[in-house]
């Protein structure tokens, strides 16, 4: 799956990503047919490519502790990722509220592991 | 074995998203078991933008959604829709509790289990594990999806 992630309003422990998935990609083509929305846990990929974008690197998902989907995402609604940080020891957490048009469409609680990929 | 024909019945997804192969035990309103073969589609099927992943791990998060669309066979397995499954959507609510083990390689076979919690009305609360050769690789505590139709 394509889109350019945009990383703006970065604070010392906060970053603001966007980044639109168009109505061409196959993931909306099966999800659902005639009823297209991204799958809500596309939405944790959506953050994790922030934080990709943002810090350079980021480790393996570990833990998914507290979501809430909110609304549903549609093809080409431009996607924003508010996140914010929690170092640790064991890698990394972080809170995310992700919102399209103006409305919140989830928020999300992660942890990382520290290094590798995927 | 139930397959994919029988699946398409009962969940609106459809390729390249449906992520199950074949159910292989159901106990409608309790739990079921089924499996998935894990393909290259499938690793990249949910990446958004960064840098594509080209190695042998599969992300955590085709897992989960693999296992959640098990938990959305179990929710409406004894509910499907009369016409068919395209007639309603099923959302997630919440994810709560999720651990991820892993790494989950290409080629893996995906054995998930649910188990339903509580039914009440269009909502479903199921929980459940995905089992690689012998190892857990996803721990669900709690999943909330919920039946609708779609929006005109």
């Amino acid at each position: 799956m394509t889109g350019t992630v945009v990383v703006t309003g970065v604070g010392a422990d906060t970053a603001i990503g966007t980044v639109t998935i168009g109505a061409d990609e196959a993931v909306f083509t099966g999800h659902y047919p005639g009823f297209p929305v991204l799958p809500g846990v596309c939405l944790i990929e959506v953050v994790r490519s922030v934080l990709l974008t943002w810090l350079g690197e980021v480790g393996p998902l570990a833990g998914l502790d507290r979501s809430r989907f909110h609304r549903p995402v549609r093809p080409d609604e431009e996607i924003t990722a508010a996140v914010s940080l929690v170092r640790g020891d064991n890698g990394l957490a972080c809170t995310a509220t992700v919102a399209v048009a103006g409305e919140k469409a989830a928020d999300l609680r992660l942890r990382f592991r520290s290094g590798g990929a995927a | 074995m139930i397959g994919t024909d029988r699946i398409v019945r009962i969940i609106p997804h459809r390729a390249p998203v449906l992520l199950l192969d074949e159910v292989t035990e159901v106990v409608p309103g309790e739990r079921l078991t089924a499996r998935r073969l894990l393909s290259r589609n499938d690793r990249d099927l949910l990446c958004v933008a960064g840098p594509v992943r080209d190695g042998p791990v599969v992300p955590g998060t085709v897992v989960l959604e693999s296992w959640a669309q098990a938990g959305a066979l179990l929710a409406c397995w004894d509910r499907p829709h009369p016409a068919l499954a395209a007639a309603v959507v099923v959302l997630a609510s919440r994810i709560d509790r999720v651990r991820f083990g892993g790494p989950v390689r290409l080629g893996s076979v995906l054995v998930h289990r649910v188990r339903m919690v509580r039914a009440a009305g269009d909502a479903a609360i199921l929980e459940g594990e995905t089992v690689v050769a012998g190892t857990t690789v996803l721990e669900v505590g709690k999943f909330v999806l919920a039946r609708r139709p779609p929006p005109v």
